[in-house]
């Protein structure tokens, strides 16, 4: 009886105990549900304002135009392909495509695309920083890439004026490049002899910003103010920059990078809970931070290079992603790219179009109307992520 | 005849077709243009149309007869040699100095888009602020001009590097031409060139060069010692020129730079060093914002302020200069591009009153802006560009 009673008792509490694991598992397929829903809606949101930033523009097309010129585009292309390997891309579309082909595929497709590519990138260089330095602000900008590139390139601009200008495009894009990656070795070489304490890294940044403003700023007294014009310009960055031989290469950045960042995402995870707990779980966290850190620097650098700083969607696409799903880095990271592919590809539609043909660069869009965008939603936030 | 029309026909069915960056009816494409390549072009239209407009006809017969059926060749600013196949007859224009130049060419016609900034001097461009805009200079929309179909597009040297290839697979060829003072004779005959206005550059070449070598040869009479040293003050305070344009403007009106030997370009330098330099005159050059002047503005009064402000801030210190009331303004509207030479004119009578005293600046402004620009302000009456309380305070 009593016996009874007991083996009652205890397969009632194991009942008990399965429907709640069922309940929470099914509570976390919902939550994964929920970040899945995210991540899909914000894939579709970059085809949706991709697809209305086509149709806008100086030039008068016609939405339907647009479209069946983006269609009938393809074929052209792919039928031609010798021809574009053989003589350019520019001589092809001289000698196949109508004006309104050109404007649609030589001016209006790259930028829709190196603003997607441009997004995706920054905004996963933003959550990995963060995500290693475990620190909120930790961003392209403020690890001091983006003032060591902007020095690379205004060197460039300012010392290679005695080349030609078709010269000196590359020479800004290699010396940003270049110097867009010393932060990183910097970081790297400081971690050898210190510890990769991810206060070292921040402050490192830090003061790589410092002193590589404080270089831009010196140049400014011994140099042209035209030629000082023309780095500040492109210090603001701007998607007007973009074309057919830039998007491919920046592209295969992202090809190379984005996976191993994903793989590393787990690990990212783990990190979260401290660099003990890391350690306890089996992971080599110094050598992880240093492997994503240099990743996600590369990153940054061969985008920025090419599109100039834009800065801050490093910091606000992340940061707005967390809000909504969350800081599991396995889902954080796509969100964040997808997100910031459609935030800045918005951005720099609004720019180009809110008072044509004056255009607004992105960089300077991005400040003024995702920065007051960004306040608002920290401040309707119900928890802390932080 | 029958041999043309065979040839004709030949030429037909050689054609693919027509490659646009070369002289139309230059079939061979070796960039010249034979008798035999336009006839064959004008009886083939007449044939059956052929693959040419009557307007690509009308440039070849244009190139063959004008320019010996060559390419014309421009080596702009930045050193970049830029091929002209057809005669240029649209024009999108980014900076007012090429606009302004256009205009003395007697081709401001042929200009169908300009930037914001030429909208921004309704005084200056009365004419050509109705025409559409393609946006800032430095952030053109690239959709705007090749909505405006131009054959060329005129720039700042060194901007926008990435416009040329914007722009190439539209055949819209950018030229970038800065009119330094130094160059500016050059380019405006090599802009004159291009566009078969060589008359019109002649002229313009002449009316500037015949001003700058009288300024020239009455300095070239001048000992070293007798030149005045100046100090030159961009529109921020204490901001300088060591071999800038306003160097330039200084050397070219007779006077010595004191801050000729500093390192940097602008350097900024402080009021002690001035001081123990003791210029004999000191000159400012501000913004149009900074202190309002140009060619709509009757009131001196803004120009005055700064004039007094500059005074007051070297009063206290014992400069010849102040002692001798030898302090200027001199108006950014007149201090860049081809109106330069008003700025010297100016400079030099203040430099060097007796040897410079039937130079009349006003005379070579108003000829300027009536004979070349066509615009009908009379500045005897009117406009602000200098100031002295003594020497110019009406601003003229």
């Amino acid at each position: 009886m009593v016996g009874e009673v007991k083996i009652n008792m205890i397969s009632e509490s194991v009942a008990e105990f399965r429907t709640e694991r069922i309940e929470i598992k099914e509570e976390y397929k919902r939550f994964v549900g929920r970040k899945m829903l995210f991540i899909f809606s914000s894939l579709i949101l970059i085809f949706v304002i991709a697809g209305i930033s086509a149709t806008l523009g100086s030039y008068p097309i016609t939405v339907m135009e647009v479209y069946s010129i983006i269609w009938h585009g393809i074929p052209k292309i792919l039928k031609n392909a010798d021809f574009i390997i053989s003589h350019g891309v520019n001589e092809f579309f001289r000698e196949h495509f109508t004006t309104k082909e050109v404007v649609v595929w030589n001016l209006r497709l790259p930028r829709i695309l190196m603003g997607v590519l441009a997004g995706i990138g920054l905004a996963v260089a933003g959550v990995v920083m963060q995500g290693i330095l475990r620190n909120p602000l930790a961003s392209p900008y403020t690890l001091g890439i983006s003032s060591s590139a902007g020095f690379g390139a205004a060197l460039a601009i300012i010392y290679g004026a005695g080349l030609t200008w078709i010269g000196v495009k590359y020479l800004v894009i290699m010396n940003a490049f270049l110097f867009a990656l010393i932060p990183a070795f910097v970081i790297v070489a400081l971690t050898r002899f210190r510890g990769a304490s991810p206060e070292t890294m921040i402050l490192a940044g830090i003061a790589m910003m410092y002193i590589f403003s404080g270089f831009l700023h010196l140049m400014y007294y011994f140099t042209e103010p035209d030629a000082m014009k023309e780095a500040y310009f492109w210090m603001v960055g701007s998607l007007g920059r973009a074309s057919w031989e830039n998007v491919p290469l920046v592209l295969f950045m992202l090809f190379l990078c984005f996976p191993l960042l994903i793989w590393k995402s787990w690990d990212l995870n783990v990190m979260q809970a401290g660099d003990e707990s890391a350690k306890s779980l089996g992971i080599n966290v110094e050598r992880t931070r240093i492997f994503t850190m240099m990743i996600a620097c590369l990153l940054t650098a061969s985008i920025i290079s090419f599109v100039g700083c834009i800065g801050f969607i490093g910091l606000v696409a992340p940061h707005i992603c967390r809000i909504v799903i969350g800081a599991d880095n396995r889902f954080l990271i796509p969100a964040s790219a997808f997100f910031g592919a459609s935030f800045l590809l918005g951005m720099d539609t609004i720019g180009r179009t809110i008072i044509a043909p004056v255009i607004i660069p992105v960089g300077v869009m991005m400040d003024c109307i995702g920065g007051p965008f960004f306040l608002f939603l920290l401040m309707k936030r119900r928890r802390e992520f932080w | 005849m029958k041999m043309y029309c065979l040839a004709a026909l030949l030429a037909c069915l050689l054609i693919v077709t027509p490659a646009l960056a070369q002289i139309p009816a230059d079939t061979n494409s070796d960039d010249k243009l034979t008798r035999d390549e336009l006839a064959n072009a004008i009886l083939e239209y007449m044939l059956d149309g052929g693959d040419l407009s009557l307007e690509d006809l009308r440039d070849a017969a244009h190139v063959y007869v004008y320019w010996n059926g060559k390419p014309k060749i421009i080596v702009d600013s930045d050193g970049k040699e830029v091929k002209i196949f057809r005669p240029i007859k649209r024009i999108v224009v980014l900076g007012t100095t090429q606009a302004e130049v256009l205009r003395s060419l007697n081709a401001k016609d042929r200009i169908v888009g300009i930037s914001t900034y030429i909208t921004k001097k309704p005084d200056f461009f009365p004419q050509l602020k109705e025409l559409p805009t393609v946006g800032s200079g430095y952030y053109p929309d690239y959709e705007a001009i090749v909505n405006l179909t131009p054959d060329i597009v005129l720039q700042y040297s060194g901007w926008t590097p990435e416009m040329d290839e914007e722009l190439e697979p539209f055949d819209i060829k950018v030229i970038r031409l800065g009119f330094k003072l130094m160059n500016y004779t050059s380019e405006v005959r090599s802009l004159g060139d291009i566009l078969d206005k060589k008359q019109e550059a002649d002229r313009l070449v002449e009316f500037h060069q015949s001003y700058m070598d009288t300024i020239a040869a009455g300095i070239a009479t001048l000992e070293e010692n007798e030149k005045p040293g100046v100090y030159l003050e961009w529109n921020t305070d204490y901001q300088t020129d060591t071999n800038g344009s306003l160097h330039q403007l200084c050397v070219l009106a007779g006077g010595k730079n004191i801050a000729a030997n500093l390192t940097g370009k602008y350097p900024t330098v402080d009021a002690e060093w001035i001081a123990s330099e003791n210029p004999d005159i000191i000159i400012k050059f501000p913004f149009r914002k900074s202190a309002s002047h140009g060619y709509d503005v009757d009131d001196a009064s803004e120009m005055a302020e700064l004039w007094n402000s500059l005074f007051e801030r070297f009063e206290p210190y014992n400069i010849t200069a102040i002692t001798n009331n030898d302090v200027y303004v001199v108006g950014q509207e007149i201090v860049s591009g081809p109106r330069a030479l008003v700025a010297i004119a100016y400079m030099a009578k203040w430099f060097h009153p007796e040897l410079f005293n039937d130079l009349n600046p006003i005379e070579i402004h108003q000829k300027y802006i009536e004979d070349f620009q066509g615009l009908d302000y009379d500045l005897y009456e009117r406009g602000v560009f200098v100031y002295h309380p003594v020497n110019n305070p009406d601003g003229r």
